[in-house]
């Protein structure tokens, strides 16, 4: 067998490392700014995408002069925004809780199972109380929820992003989201 | 819940979901027998998953529309506000309320619209702004236009402007309601380009036109609202959000320029009447906004991500124009699409003109005649993006460009539009994606079946290179970064001395910059491995890999994807060394977190397979090495990739495999598959090539074409050589085997002075005890001792048989042969017998 050279290697197909710049905050700022007046207006027709407010936030970052390191990791900058959108959607649910508990506001019923109606505002907070038990759980399975959920990726994008593959993150999706129903409903419950 | 519990419930609600319900039911039963907490958990989960909400099917933002419901309206009807009396709240705006309201001196039918400003805008602004443009904006007279009349503070100061009062429908759905046609929908535009085009000549961009602020009237007069506003407002937005224009636009219509806080100007509105009138033929924006790859996210503002019209359109569409989906493609194909694209272009001066421009144009395409928009020549925005960008990642990428240009250019388009998407706002992006890409592009261009003269690959890396070698100023990481990427394009290349210095200094530098042990030395190491592996110095890979290795264990561990290819790689180094117990414990750590993360039929699953393929042939398990490489041909051919040198890979181990088989027919074919896909796919020259053509060559060996074969040995053999390093063991094993076929053929001169010079050379060259020189000694002392140099074979017979000691010794029939070879020379030079 020696006469050959030895077995081939097929062309290989390894990704690169990339460093990790931590920016939570400037992330958190510039999304934040912009969620505030999507948040707040109304636009007939279109419903907000947090993709686009993910993606105006890095356009504006990488505006900047001196483009952040945050910029440089696209993975770790859409983990951050999934993890920043979270925050500012469920802190803005929780304060239109708290104000429509004060006004006379018609109650939004999005979702009914059995005898509970639930409306969003109530859905995502204890949805966001459901993930961080995910998250100490199975951190993998709450960052998808976060960058399907949150930061509105595709299966696809989610897989590129987290460099799993589309079946595996389908599986994690559909199971979270059985998961995260049933202790939203059980939270509803009690 | 322990760890071991999670991942079986997981496990089992996966099972459950696939289940047919009564046979679930069963099934839960059953298991609640053994593991009663467990199916109880899993159990639960499955009910969860029958009434999921629908807010949980997509993303927050169906929750988020949920919550749009009205800001606390301070107003009622029949408030007073200034000389305003407020009729009924028609609607919220992004700034704020809107209401119907008459004047209290004025004639009943006299209505006005009146917007009251949210609060958080600085009022002062705001008031100070309308002041200004007052006098503008109320010379803004046009049939078409509804004018800004006044303004001012209600009672608790929140600001407020009044415009003429429109009874309307949105222009989108005036014309669905109508199922108005393409023609009849550009004619009604052409009005709204036309007024657009009055209020710029009076100053006034719009700034945020959308279909919204166009409505038509009950005798399809379309009249644009807000004209001035946003400017009025925007100074105000500027106090909350850092690039003021950002805030009170709508973003689906807003122009780049606009989302990146650039000065805005008639083109601005250029733009938006585009992106109109694209939603308004085709029904949809030109870029959704989820669910459709990286590309999107990142530049989907850009004209070159953007279907055309006539591709977005569906049956639904169809149905809205009173037409048929074919009908309806064939009306916007070609002029229609050029012409929506050209208000849409990137660049504000390569739009229409004007917005008259734009009217003129769709008259000109309403009359027959020829329209003014040309498509876009790709050409023209490749001059356009090199002139427009410097610096050293610009200059990465225009090299990639030109790569892209030349190999793509009649029959890759897309390709070509949205890889320029992705670059054309190069200079903010990171540097790894452009690296990325470099490599990526390299790779695919190999397997996309392009010619290879249309490859400029070394062209590419090589101004890469240069890049590097003059220096200038870079920031360390980048330069490392840099260093590696093309370091490893060079070693896929097969380039091994470029590779050697960049990566040698890439290592360098990693070193200098982390402290070990850490992932980015581990990457640099693992790619100083692989081309060590290359240039056939084995030892120093392996030190190299096992010092990565190491990293590795000690920071992401070695059962994660990064250490998967360095494993791969150590594993191939100890197929060389010839361990290849070792080997296929390497590759069988490097398979599991592949197979975990990737899937099955990830290429680099069937990448590793096919290396353990190797093994088994080497093993001399030739079934198991067949069926595996059937196996993973097998998936080759049903990847939508077309990985055409994945194919020829296997196809030259299958090759070998069967000539072992001794189906020679068969193996002959498999080796003529593999070379004429990789002399299609690869520079001429490649080392790869010459593999296959050795393989080749050995096939028409074993059938006695002695001279031919020959022939074909020494060809591959300078081609190797040209690529390789001499001491490469492709080129030493090439020269063998065509001394071996010279032999056969009875050319003995040849034989005899390529032998000598191959033996001389490979001494110096191959670490001791390598197999392969073990075959080159075997063969020189042969051909010796058959020559009758018998004195001369003794000692290189003696050395030989030394090898027979090695952890890893040649067969025993070899050492055998060498034996009584041994004992011949020694008759004849009537020595004692061993």
């Amino acid at each position: 067998m020696a006469d050959f050279p030895p077995a081939e290697r097929p062309p290989d197909d390894e990704e690169f490392l990339r460093p990790q710049g931590e920016d939570f905050l400037l992330v958190y700022e510039e999304l934040k700014s912009l969620a505030g007046y999507f948040l707040k207006r109304e636009r007939s027709g279109h419903t907000l995408q947090p993709t686009a407010l993910v993606h105006e936030a890095f356009l504006r970052l990488s505006d900047r002069p001196a483009s952040p390191s945050v910029l440089q990791d696209r993975g770790h900058f859409l983990g951050l925004a999934a993890r920043v959108m979270r925050h500012i959607l469920v802190d803005y649910a929780r304060s239109r809780k708290t104000q429509k508990r004060g006004g006379k506001y018609l109650r939004v019923t999005l979702i009914d199972f059995g005898e509970i109606a639930i409306d969003a505002e109530d859905y995502l907070v204890a949805l966001d109380e459901a993930l961080s038990r995910l998250a100490s759980l199975d951190p993998r399975q709450a960052k998808v929820v976060e960058l399907r959920f949150f930061a509105g990726l595709s299966i696809q994008e989610t897989a590129e992003v987290m460099d799993l593959s589309t079946a595996t993150v389908e599986r994690d999706w559909a199971f979270s989201k059985a998961w995260l129903h049933r202790e939203v409903k059980r939270l509803g419950d009690g | 819940m322990d760890k071991n519990t999670w991942a079986r419930v997981k496990d089992l609600y996966e099972r459950g979901r696939c289940m047919l319900p009564e046979e679930r039911d069963a099934w839960l039963v059953q298991l609640a027998t053994t593991e009663p907490e467990i199916a109880e958990e899993v159990r639960t989960l499955l009910l969860a998953t029958a009434d999921l909400p629908t807010v949980l099917d997509d993303t927050a933002e169906h929750a988020l529309a949920s919550f749009k419901s009205p800001e606390p309206d301070l107003f009622s009807p029949g408030d007073a506000i200034g000389p305003y009396v407020l009729i009924e709240r028609v609607g919220s705006g992004g700034m704020g309320s809107v209401w119907r309201c008459t004047r209290k001196d004025g004639a009943a039918e006299e209505e006005y619209a009146i917007k009251f400003v949210r609060r958080g805008l600085d009022t002062a602004t705001v008031l100070k702004r309308f002041a200004l443009e007052r006098a503008t904006l109320a010379s803004l007279r046009h049939p078409n236009i509804a004018c800004l009349v006044d303004g001012g503070l209600t009672a608790n100061d929140r600001p407020y402007l009044v415009m003429d009062f429109v009874h309307g429908q949105r222009i989108d759905h005036w014309c669905d309601a109508r199922k108005l046609r393409t023609e009849e929908r550009l004619t009604l535009f052409r009005v709204v380009c036309e007024a657009v085009h009055f209020a710029h000549k009076s100053l006034v961009v719009h700034r945020d036109l959308k279909p919204e602020n166009i409505l038509v009237t009950e005798h399809g007069v379309p009249i644009l609202l807000d004209f001035g506003v946003a400017k009025v407002l925007d100074s105000g937005a500027g106090a909350t959000v850092t690039q003021g224009t950002a805030g009170p636009l709508t973003p689906q219509y807003a122009s780049p320029e606009q989302l990146h806080g650039e000065s805005v100007s008639t083109a601005s509105d250029v733009y938006s009447l585009g992106v109109i009138l694209y939603d308004l033929l085709s029904g949809h924006l030109p870029y959704r906004l989820h669910g459709r790859g990286r590309e999107e996210l990142w530049g989907l503002i850009q004209e070159s991500n953007f279907q055309k019209p006539s591709q977005v359109v569906t049956e639904v569409d169809a149905q809205k124009r009173g037409m048929r989906l074919e009908g309806l493609r064939r009306s916007l194909r070609g002029d229609v699409d050029t012409m929506v694209l050209k208000a849409m272009r990137f660049e504000p001066s390569r739009r229409y003109d004007s917005a008259g421009q734009m009217s003129e144009d769709l008259g000109r395409f309403l009359r027959g005649q020829p329209v003014l928009a040309q498509p876009d020549t790709l050409r023209y925005r490749f001059g356009k993006m090199v002139s427009r960008n410097k610096g050293v990642v610009s200059a990465l990428i225009a090299l990639i460009f030109v790569t892209v240009f030349s190999f793509y250019a009649i029959a890759r388009q897309e390709t070509i539009a949205s890889e320029e998407a992705r670059f054309a706002k190069g200079e903010a992006e990171s540097l790894h994606r452009v690296v990325d890409l470099l490599i990526g592009l390299f790779e695919s261009s190999r397997v996309d079946g392009l010619p290879p003269d249309a490859l400029s690959a070394r062209d590419l890396v090589d101004r890469g290179w240069m890049l590097l070698e003059e220096g200038g100023v870079m920031e360390p990481m980048v330069r490392s970064t840099l260093l590696l990427a093309l370091g490893r394009v060079f070693t896929l290349l097969g380039e091994l001395e470029k590779s050697n210095s960049l990566l040698e200094e890439g290592v360098a530098l990693r070193r200098s910059l982390y402290e070990a042990p850490h992932p980015e030395i581990a990457e640099a190491l693992a790619a100083l491995g692989a081309l060590r592996r290359e240039q056939g110095r084995i030892k120093e890979a392996e030190t190299a890999l096992q010092e990565a290795l190491d990293m590795w264990e000690a920071t992401w561990g070695l059962d994660s994807l990064d250490a998967a290819s360095t494993l791969n790689v150590m594993g191939l180094v100890m197929v060389d060394a010839g361990n290849l117990e070792r080997a296929h414990h390497y590759f069988d750590l490097a398979l599991k977190p592949r197979i975990r993360e990737l899937g099955k039929n990830h290429s680099s699953v069937l990448s590793i397979q096919g290396n353990l393929a190797g093994l088994a042939f080497r093993e001399g398990h030739l079934e198991e090495a067949e069926h595996l490489l059937r196996g993973i041909l097998k998936k080759l051919d049903q990847s939508k990739q077309s990985p055409g040198l994945s194919i020829a890979s296997n196809n030259n181990n299958l090759g070998l495999v069967l000539v072992e088989k001794g189906d020679l027919d068969a193996a002959e074919s498999c080796f003529r598959k593999a070379l004429a896909l990789r002399e299609h796919l690869l520079d001429p020259g490649h080392p790869e090539i010459a593999k296959t053509r050795n393989n080749l060559a050995f096939v028409l060996f074993k059938r006695g074409d002695y001279q031919a074969a020959a022939k074909l040995f020494g060809r591959a053999a300078e081609e190797a050589q040209s690529h390789l390093a001499r001491n490469h063991p492709t080129v030493a094993t090439l020269r063998l085997n065509q001394a071996r076929s010279l032999l056969r053929a009875s050319k003995s001169k040849e034989a005899d002075s390529l032998l000598r010079d191959l033996l001389k050379e490979q001494r110096g060259l191959l670490p001791e005890g390598h197999p392969l020189l073990f075959k080159i000694l075997q063969a020189r002392a042969l051909q010796l001792l058959d020559a009758g140099a018998t004195r001369t074979a003794l000692p290189l017979l003696e050395e030989a048989l030394t090898y027979g000691d090695l952890e890893n010794p040649p067969s025993s029939a070899e050492l055998d042969l060498l034996r009584d070879a041994l004992d011949e020379a020694r008759r004849r030079l009537h020595l004692p017998k061993h």
